[in-house]
C-alpha cells in the first residue's frame, strides 16, 4: 500500500513538472472590455499651468504608433518594483508615500499635474483660488460612482479630508465645508501654493465612505474602494498587486489596459533578469544596470531625476561644517566628473545644486559658487578655516538611496584633500535616526527627490520649519522669509523661488554633487503614454497600452 | 515515555520563554527606532515632537520594557501577536497567511535532504576510497561552503534567463494552480536544499564509516549476510542516531536560508516577513515570527528524540 501512495505522489509530481515545463507563459486574468471609445478622453482639458517646469525626456523609443484607436484595449501590463506597499494601502489617512503609488490606480485626487505645467482635471472639474481668503473652492465631476456602487459627492470629500486633518497630516487646513452637493471648499490657515499642487497627491485621494461604514477599518486598509480606472483584485502583501480595469470607470476612453501586475522582486539584478526574460513589461532600472540594458537596444526612456549631496552638521557650533569654507572645501575636493562618468557610467551628471538643473529653482550659471574639482583650493580653504592639518569625520549613507560607492569614492577623494574620512553604512533604523535626532561632526550622503509638480516642496520636505528633519542642518539667514513669500504666490513664481533656493547654494548647506536620472526601460509594443506626459516615475496606468503582438 | 514528552514540553516552554525575551531585548538595542521608521513611511516633515509621542503612547512602547513584554507575552497566550507598528496588520493573520508557504517549501527542502543526502552518504561510506566517494565528497564539501544567496542568482541565471524553463520570482499555491506552483517552488527548493544534502552526505559517510568498523558488523559479514542486508539493516540503522540529530538542527538551518531565498524569489513567506520586519523594526512582527519560527524548530527537535528510541531500541526515556 506504502509503496503504491509513493509511486502515486511521485508521478502526480513528475507529471506536475513535466506540464509546467512545458509552457513559458503565465496564466492572466481578462477584465470585461470596454465600448471602444474613438478618443482617449472628452472630458479632460488641460487648465492653467501654475508650475512652469521644463524638463528633457530622452527617449529612444523606435516604435511608431500606427495602430487604430480601437486595437490599442487590451493585454496585462507587468511591471516590478524593489520595494513593497509599507503601510495600508485603501485607508488614505494611515498611508505613506509608497502606499498611495499602489492605491492611486483605485483612488483618484482632484487633478493631475504634468510635466509641462498642465493641469489635468479628475475628480474636480475646475477650482477656483481665492490666495487672499486662503480658499479653494472645487467644482466636483457629477455622476461619478464609486466601484462599490456608491455616488461620489462632496460629502464624501469632506468626509475624506476631514480624516486626514483629523490625522494631522495636513496641518495647513483649517476646515473643509461642503458649499453644495458637488462643490467643496477647503479654508487654509494661510495659503501656501504647495497645498494647492497637494491636492493632486495621494494625500487627498478619495475613498468610498459607504464601504467603509459597511466593512470598516481593517478592511479598509487593503482594500481601496474608489473612483479610479482599476479595481484591486488581488493584494499579497510583499509579493503581488493585481488590478484589473474598472468596467464602469467615469471616462469611457480609458484605461487601454485589462489590467497590470505589480510583483515585488527586492533584488534589481532579478529584476533586470526577468524583464530581460519577458516577464516584465516595464523596468525602473538604476545607473548600476543601466548600462547594460542599453547594449542590447531595448525601448528606452529617461527623464531628469533628483539629485545626490552631503549634509554637513553646520548647526552644530563645534563642528567643522559650522565654518563655511569648510563646507566650500568639501565641494571642491570632490570629483564630480569622475563620479558622473566613472560610477555613473555618465548616466549621472555632476551636480552643484540641490535641485536638477532643468528646475525652476536652479541658479542661473554665474549667479552662484560653482567648485570645480580642485584639491589646491579646498586643502587652502582648510587652511583659511584653521584646518591645515585637516580633521577626521565620516560619511553616514543608507546604501539603498544612495550607491555605496559614490560615498566610498568620495571617502577617498576628501582623503587626498587631508580630511581623513570614514565611509559608515548604517541600516534603515541608524540612518532615520541620524535624520531625526542630528549628527555630529559628520555629513549624510543623501537622496534627494526631484519634485516637479511644485519645487517649493523640496524646501519644505528637506528642511521643514519645525527642524523635525535634518535638525543639525543651519538654515541660512532670510531662507524661510523667502520661502514663505514665495509659498504665498498664487502660482508658482520662479523669481521667488530662485531667490529661497538661493541662500541654499550661497551657504553651502547640501554639497551636491551628481544629478540623476529615471531610466525606464519597455517591452516591444508597449506604451507608456503618462510617462512622456507626467512623469516616468509614477506609472499612470489608464494611459499605458500594448500592441496586439505585445500581449502575451 | 509520557514523562519524557511532558519533561521535554516544559523544557520547550522555558526555552521559547527565554527566546521571547532575547528576542524582546535585543529588537530594542538595534540602533534606531520603529517610531522614526513609521515617521520615514509617512509624511514625516509635517510631524511636531508632540505627534510623535503620542504615536509612541499609541503603539504603546512609552511604557517601562518589563511592562511591554508581559503584556505582550499575556496577549501572545491568547493567541493575539498585536499589529504590525508600519502598516497595521494582524501580526497573527500575516502569520497565518504566510507560515503555511515557508512551510511547504522547507518541508520539501528537508524531505529532499533526506531522500538525497542520506543514499548518497551511505554510497560515499561504502564506496571510501573510489572515485565516487571523492565525486560525492567533493559535491558535500562544495554545498556546505557554497552561498545560497549567490547559488539563488546563478540558478535563476541558468534556469530562468538562459535556458528560460522556470519561472524566477513568485509564489502560487499549489491548490490554485499545481504546475505553476510546482514550476515556481523548483528553483527555491533546490537551493534551500543544498545545504542540508550536502551535511547530509558529509555526517551519513562519516557515520556509516564508524558503524562500519564494530565488532557486529564484522559478525554479520562473515555470517555471509549480503551486501545489502550488512548495510541496510545492521549498519545503516545504528548510523542514522547521529545523522537524526544533525537534520534536526539543519531544520533551524532551513528556517535560516528561507529568510534569504524568499528575498531572492520574491516569496511571501516568513522569512521575508522577518527580514521587513527587521528592517523596518516592528517590533511586534520579529516577535510574533520568531515566537512562532522557534515554536516550529523545538516542536521538530522533540520529534528527533522521540525517533531516538525506533532507531535505537537500547534507549529508553523515563
Amino acid at each position: 500500500m506504502k509503496r503504491v501512495l509513493c509511486m502515486v505522489v511521485s508521478i502526480l509530481v513528475i507529471i506536475g513538472i513535466i506540464s509546467g515545463c512545458s509552457s513559458v507563459t503565465t496564466s492572466t486574468t481578462t477584465a470585461p472590455t470596454l465600448p471602444v471609445a474613438t478618443s482617449a478622453s472628452a472630458t479632460t482639458t488641460a487648465t492653467s499651468a501654475p508650475v512652469p517646469t521644463t524638463t528633457s525626456p530622452v527617449s529612444t523609443t523606435t516604435t511608431t504608433a500606427t495602430i487604430a484607436e480601437k486595437d490599442k484595449y487590451g493585454g496585462i501590463w507587468k511591471m516590478a518594483q524593489g520595494v513593497a506597499p509599507s503601510s495600508p494601502i485603501g485607508y488614505v489617512p494611515e498611508s505613506a508615500n509608497d502606499s498611495m503609488s499602489a492605491a492611486s490606480p483605485c483612488l483618484e485626487s482632484m487633478f493631475r499635474v504634468q510635466k509641462d505645467g498642465k493641469i489635468v482635471p479628475r475628480l474636480a472639474t475646475s477650482w477656483d483660488i481665492d490666495a487672499k481668503a486662503a480658499t479653494m473652492t472645487f467644482h466636483l465631476r457629477e455622476g461619478v460612482k464609486f466601484s462599490d456602487g456608491s455616488d461620489f459627492n462632496a460629502q464624501n470629500v469632506k468626509w475624506c479630508w476631514d480624516l486626514e486633518v483629523a490625522a494631522k497630516r495636513t496641518p495647513n487646513i483649517n476646515s473643509i465645508d461642503v458649499v453644495d452637493n458637488y462643490t467643496v471648499r477647503v479654508n487654509f490657515k494661510t495659503f501656501q501654493n504647495t497645498d494647492v499642487t497637494g491636492f493632486d497627491g495621494g494625500y487627498y485621494g478619495i475613498f468610498s465612505k459607504a464601504s467603509f461604514d459597511k466593512n470598516g477599518i481593517e478592511y479598509t486598509r487593503t482594500h481601496p474602494v474608489g473612483t479610479g480606472p482599476f479595481l484591486l483584485k488581488e493584494y499579497v502583501r510583499d509579493s503581488k498587486l493585481t488590478y484589473i480595469r474598472n468596467p464602469n470607470y467615469w471616462n469611457p476612453g480609458v484605461p487601454y489596459l485589462d489590467g497590470f501586475e505589480v510583483n515585488i522582486i527586492k533584488e534589481e539584478t532579478v529584476r533586470k533578469m526577468a524583464f530581460e526574460m519577458g516577464d516584465i513589461t516595464m523596468l525602473n532600472a538604476t545607473a548600476v544596470i543601466t548600462p547594460d540594458l542599453l547594449k542590447k537596444n531595448y525601448v528606452y526612456s529617461s527623464d531628469a531625476g533628483g539629485t545626490y549631496g552631503l549634509v554637513p552638521d553646520s548647526a552644530n557650533a563645534d563642528s567643522p561644517f559650522a565654518n563655511i569654507k569648510v563646507r566650500q572645501a568639501i565641494s571642491y575636493a570632490i570629483d564630480r566628473q569622475a563620479i558622473a562618468a566613472g560610477i555613473g557610467a555618465n548616466l549621472l551628471t555632476p551636480a552643484y545644486q540641490i535641485y536638477p538643473t532643468n528646475s525652476i529653482c536652479a541658479q542661473p550659471e554665474g549667479s552662484y559658487l560653482k567648485t570645480e574639482y580642485n584639491v589646491a583650493k579646498a586643502k587652502q580653504l582648510l587652511a583659511e578655516a584653521g584646518y591645515a592639518g585637516g580633521f577626521k569625520t565620516s560619511i553616514h549613507t543608507f546604501v539603498q538611496a544612495v550607491n555605496r560607492d559614490y560615498v566610498t569614492a568620495i571617502a577617498k577623494m576628501l582623503g587626498d584633500a587631508g580630511i581623513q574620512c570614514e565611509a559608515d553604512f548604517p541600516e534603515a533604523g541608524k540612518y532615520q535616526e541620524y535624520r531625526v535626532k542630528g549628527w555630529n561632526n559628520s555629513l549624510l550622503a543623501h537622496g534627494f527627490m526631484n519634485l516637479t509638480s511644485n519645487p517649493n516642496a523640496i524646501a519644505t520636505w528637506y528642511l521643514p520649519q519645525s527642524n523635525i528633519t535634518f535638525p543639525s542642518v543651519k538654515r541660512p539667514a532670510n531662507f524661510y522669509d523667502l520661502l514663505n513669500a514665495s509659498l504665498a504666490s498664487p502660482t508658482v513664481d520662479p523669481v521667488k523661488v530662485q531667490a529661497a533656493y538661493k541662500t541654499l547654494a550661497d551657504d553651502f548647506t547640501f554639497i551636491c554633487y551628481a544629478e540623476d536620472r529615471a531610466n525606464v526601460f519597455y517591452a516591444k509594443g508597449a506604451h507608456d503614454e503618462g510617462g512622456k506626459l507626467f512623469s516616468l516615475s509614477f506609472f499612470i496606468p489608464e494611459l499605458a497600452w500594448l500592441e496586439p503582438a505585445a500581449r502575451k | 515515555m509520557q514523562t519524557f514528552i511532558i519533561r521535554r514540553l516544559l523544557q520547550i516552554l522555558l526555552v521559547l520563554l527565554v527566546v521571547t525575551m532575547l528576542v524582546f531585548l535585543m529588537v530594542r538595542l538595534l540602533p534606531g527606532d520603529p517610531i522614526l521608521m513609521y515617521m520615514s513611511a509617512q509624511n514625516m516633515e509635517i510631524m511636531s515632537q508632540e505627534q510623535i509621542d503620542v504615536i509612541r503612547h499609541e503603539v504603546g512602547i512609552d511604557r517601562n520594557m518589563a511592562v511591554q513584554y508581559v503584556d505582550w507575552l499575556g496577549k501572545a497566550l491568547r493567541g493575539d501577536l498585536g499589529k504590525s507598528i508600519i502598516n497595521r496588520s494582524d501580526v497573527a493573520d500575516e502569520i497565518v497567511r504566510r507560515l503555511p508557504i515557508s512551510m511547504y517549501l522547507a518541508g520539501i527542502a528537508f524531505i529532499i535532504s533526506i531522500l538525497v543526502g542520506l543514499p548518497l552518504g551511505v554510497i560515499s561510506a561504502v564506496r571510501r576510497g573510489t572515485w565516487l566517494d571523492t565525486v560525492l565528497t567533493s559535491i558535500g564539501n562544495l554545498g556546505i561552503t557554497m552561498p545560497i544567496f549567490w547559488l539563488g542568482i546563478l540558478l535563476i541565471y541558468l534556469f530562468g534567463m538562459k535556458l528560460n524553463w522556470l519561472p524566477i520570482f513568485g509564489y502560487t499555491s499549489p491548490f490554485t494552480d499545481f504546475a505553476m506552483s510546482t514550476r515556481q517552488a523548483i528553483l527555491p527548493i533546490f537551493c534551500l536544499a543544498v545545504p542540508p544534502i550536502a551535511s547530509a552526505i558529509r555526517m551519513t559517510r562519516s557515520s556509516m564509516l564508524e558503524v562500519m568498523r564494530q565488532d557486529y558488523i564484522r559478525t554479520a559479514w562473515s555470517k555471509g549476510l549480503t551486501e545489502r542486508s550488512v548495510i541496510i539493516r545492521h549498519a545503516l540503522k545504528n548510523g542514522l542516531i547521529p545523522v537524526i540529530t544533525m537534520k534536526g538542527m539543519s531544520l533551524a538551518g532551513i528556517v535560516g536560508g528561507s529568510v534569504i531565498i524568499e528575498t531572492v524569489f520574491s516569496i511571501p513567506g516568513m522569512g521575508r516577513l522577518a527580514v521587513e520586519g527587521l528592517f523596518s523594526q516592528d517590533y511586534p512582527v520579529v516577535q510574533g515570527v520568531m515566537l512562532i519560527v522557534g515554536t516550529v524548530v523545538l516542536s521538530a527537535n522533540l520529534l528527533v528524540d522521540l525517533s531516538y528510541s525506533w532507531l535505537d531500541p537500547r534507549i529508553r526515556y523515563s
